[in-house]
């Protein structure tokens, strides 16, 4: 235990430990607090449509279809609808009934107005936009026949064999989840509207593919400092030979892959508050991430998410939480594979990272004949590059519902017979 | 007692050490060879940094290498090359090995501070090494060797850096530990081995060339060391021309110590002297 304590205090002290997680603390929350701000231009704010989503929930519920959240929703309409004819009185000294003619009017004079002012035409906006969003939601799916499309897809592409059976296969399994989310009732649940929100686009595509990231950085340079500690200060050969020997391998691997797996925990459990204290989701857990409003551009345009089943907001995010976690390990264990072949800090970095870049482009080059492109994308590597689509739809031809089972399973398994011959060959081997 | 029996080493196509067969009893055993005779092969092998290519190393009749943590607690090793962390101190350095020598952590406390004192280096024990000359980095390292209290001592040219007064004390050191204990040593500086070495193993060829006691040794040598002085003028024909073992210049004259094989082209100023160690190892090495 006491040798596994050094080993910790060791990675702990490590001055690019403390500086990295400091580095990459200050830029997530850079990343939040620009995204809070809404410095991106002037026409919306993203977390105040945010808020003011979450605060029509806590009024209307989020049941779109119920006789109550109609007839509520009515009256939040109203009144922000009152507002903006106020709003536009006093900034105008005009009257007017048409929503656009005082939208557009308004919006050209934003540059004038003075913060809380444009805050007050962000949530008037926000709400007004709703209403149309909530009228249109069912254009989402409804109209919307993903088989058919499949086909269209095979046929203009002139696909065959292997890869045509895919895609009709995920066609099919996707054309049977719509007709679940219209008929058990996510296609009726409030969600942020994407347009508007970016709420899934931005925590999932670009925070937590940031967080995953950092993560895997700082516990790959973890995992390479610790395991060839001893040969980078020459010591080996006084650790190697004492009582504990090379069994020290052992409680190596063990502290940097604890630490690795800390490494997330302490970015998300200062990153994750500070954006749900900006961004308030307080009465939106528990609606469905498959909602027909959470549509955002997309690498393949405007698509919403659609969940493999159906996941609220919350058990969304724990999941992504899980799968950053478990990402972690395999990053962390292949790192240790690595390292404990090459025992070069450097050279062993180099090599990971040409090994990641290199399983990332593997499934494009392979013959889709074959089902080698679909097994190989199922790599950590790949699942980071689509980070914001995770245990949902993203590339047609690439996704499944086990996709994160087969990834594990495979990966776990690779690293595992690359650490044994590693070790086998570490304890056989002259020092 | 540690038994070496038959054990080859080779690195690919070349062969470092032979079919060797020692025995290691209690006592200090002098390893003396020039360098790349495979001193520090045949020490890594006993702490089993390496393994053998052929035959094996045995403890008290058991096999090292299936004895695991049971033999090298027994073992106390300082290597030829000796790395240190260099943002620790003397006391964190041997605090990490006592850990890893599995020692309990308020008796490792003890064992450090007085260890610090004997090598000298109670003054700086919370200094950072990266500040330390290399003769204290070396006592360190003496200090770690010495820190499980180990039964074996494996010391690969351990006074390299030290001064004259920290040799002295070291070998001080060592004929106090080494009662009722295996201290394996190896040198290039035979004055160390000299007045501590029970036994003096010497390593020729790849092979072991002679495993005696000091005085054997040096009785081998008996009529074979002389002494005489020769004019300066002479001295570079005179060196060219015979084994020298030391040359020293006095007023006029060149003082020298040679080696010689019988009497025939012996200068009669010459005068045999007793032979001792270096005189040894110079003769035996003299083609290498």
């Amino acid at each position: 235990m006491r040798v596994f304590i050094c080993q910790l205090k060791r990675i702990f002290r490590a001055p690019f430990f403390l500086g990295l997680l400091a580095v990459f603390l200050a830029f997530d929350l850079y990343l939040v607090f620009s995204e809070a701000s809404g410095h991106k231009n002037d026409w919306e704010n993203c977390r105040r449509s945010v808020n003011m989503v979450n605060s029509v929930a806590e009024e209307t519920g989020t049941k779109i279809n119920s006789t109550d959240f109609k007839k509520k929703f009515a009256v939040v309409l109203d009144s922000h609808k009152r507002d903006l004819k106020s709003f536009y009185h006093q900034k105008t000294g005009k009257e007017s009934d048409d929503l656009s003619v005082m939208l557009d009017n308004l919006e050209g004079n934003i540059y004038q107005m003075t913060r809380g002012e444009k805050n007050r035409l962000y949530d008037d906006t926000t709400v007004l936009n709703m209403e149309n969003i909530l009228q249109n939601r069912f254009g989402v799916y409804r109209n919307t026949d993903f088989k058919k499309d499949g086909e269209t897809y095979i046929h203009e592409e002139k696909l065959e064999g292997f890869q045509a059976e895919f895609i009709r296969k995920n066609s099919a399994a996707l054309q049977s989840r719509v007709k679940e989310i219209e008929t058990d009732g996510e296609e009726d649940e409030l969600y942020f509207p994407g347009n508007m929100c970016r709420t899934h686009g931005f925590l999932y595509g670009i925070l937590f593919r940031a967080l995953v990231f950092e993560s895997a950085l700082l516990g790959v340079l973890i995992m390479m400092y610790i395991v060839n500690f001893e040969f980078m200060h020459g010591t080996q050969a006084l650790a190697y030979s004492s009582r504990r020997g090379r069994k020290l391998a052992t409680n190596q691997f063990g502290a940097a892959f604890i630490s690795g797996l800390l490494v997330p925990a302490l970015l998300m459990a200062v990153v994750l508050p500070a954006y749900f204290a900006l961004f308030n989701f307080s009465n939106l857990w528990n609606v469905s991430v498959s909602s027909p409003l959470n549509v955002e551009m997309s690498g393949i345009g405007f698509f919403p998410v659609i969940t493999w089943t159906r996941m609220t907001v919350l058990q969304y995010l724990w999941a992504t939480i899980g799968i950053a976690f478990a990402l972690q390990a395999v990053f962390c264990l292949l790192a240790f594979a690595v390292a404990v072949f090459f025992r070069n800090n450097y050279a062993g970095f180099i090599i990971y990272a040409i090994l990641s870049m290199g399983i990332i482009m593997i499934p494009e080059r392979l013959p889709w004949s074959t089902p080698l492109p679909v097994i190989t994308a199922a790599n950590p590597f790949t699942a980071w590059k689509n980070c914001g689509s995770w245990l949902a739809l993203s590339e047609p031809t690439l996704t499944y519902p086990t996709y994160f089972p087969v990834l594990f399973l495979l990966w776990g398994a690779i690293a595992a017979v690359v650490i044994f011959f590693g070790v086998r060959r570490f304890r056989r081997a002259d020092l | 007692m540690l038994t070496v029996q038959n054990v080859t080493k080779r690195f690919g196509s070349f062969t470092a050490l032979e079919d060797i067969n020692l025995e290691f009893g209690k006592g200090v055993y002098g390893l003396l060879a020039p360098n790349g005779a495979g001193k520090t092969t045949l020490m890594k092998m006993i702490v089993t940094l390496l393994f053998p290519t052929k035959g094996r190393i045995l403890c008290d009749g058991k096999e090292i290498l299936s004895m695991g943590e049971s033999y090298r607690e027994k073992i106390g090793y300082l290597p030829q090359e000796f790395g240190y962390y260099r943002n620790d101190s003397p006391r964190q350095y041997l605090r990490y090995l006592g850990a890893l020598k599995g020692l309990e952590r308020r008796a490792a406390e003890v064992r450090i501070d007085g260890l610090l004192e004997k090598v000298g280096l109670a003054d700086v024990k919370d200094k950072k090494m990266k500040k330390f000359s290399g003769g204290m980095v070396q006592r360190v390292g003496i200090a770690q060797a010495l820190l499980g209290n180990p039964e074996i001592l494996v010391l690969d040219e351990p006074t390299a850096g030290l001064d004259p007064k920290e040799r002295a004390r070291f070998r001080n050191l060592i004929s106090e530990f080494s009662k009722d204990r295996t201290v394996i040593l190896s040198t290039h500086i035979v004055s160390d081995i000299e007045s501590v070495a029970n036994r003096i193993v010497m390593l020729k060829d790849h092979s072991v060339y002679c495993d005696t006691d000091c005085s054997s040794l040096c009785g081998m040598m008996g009529g074979k060391v002389f002494e005489c002085s020769v004019p300066q003028k002479d001295a570079d024909s005179f060196e060219m021309s015979h084994l020298v073992i030391s040359r020293r210049e006095e007023t006029g004259q060149t003082h020298f110590r040679f080696a010689q094989d019988g009497e025939k082209g012996l200068p009669p100023q010459a005068k045999p002297v007793q032979p001792d160690l270096e005189d040894v190892f110079l003769y035996i090495y003299r083609e290498d």
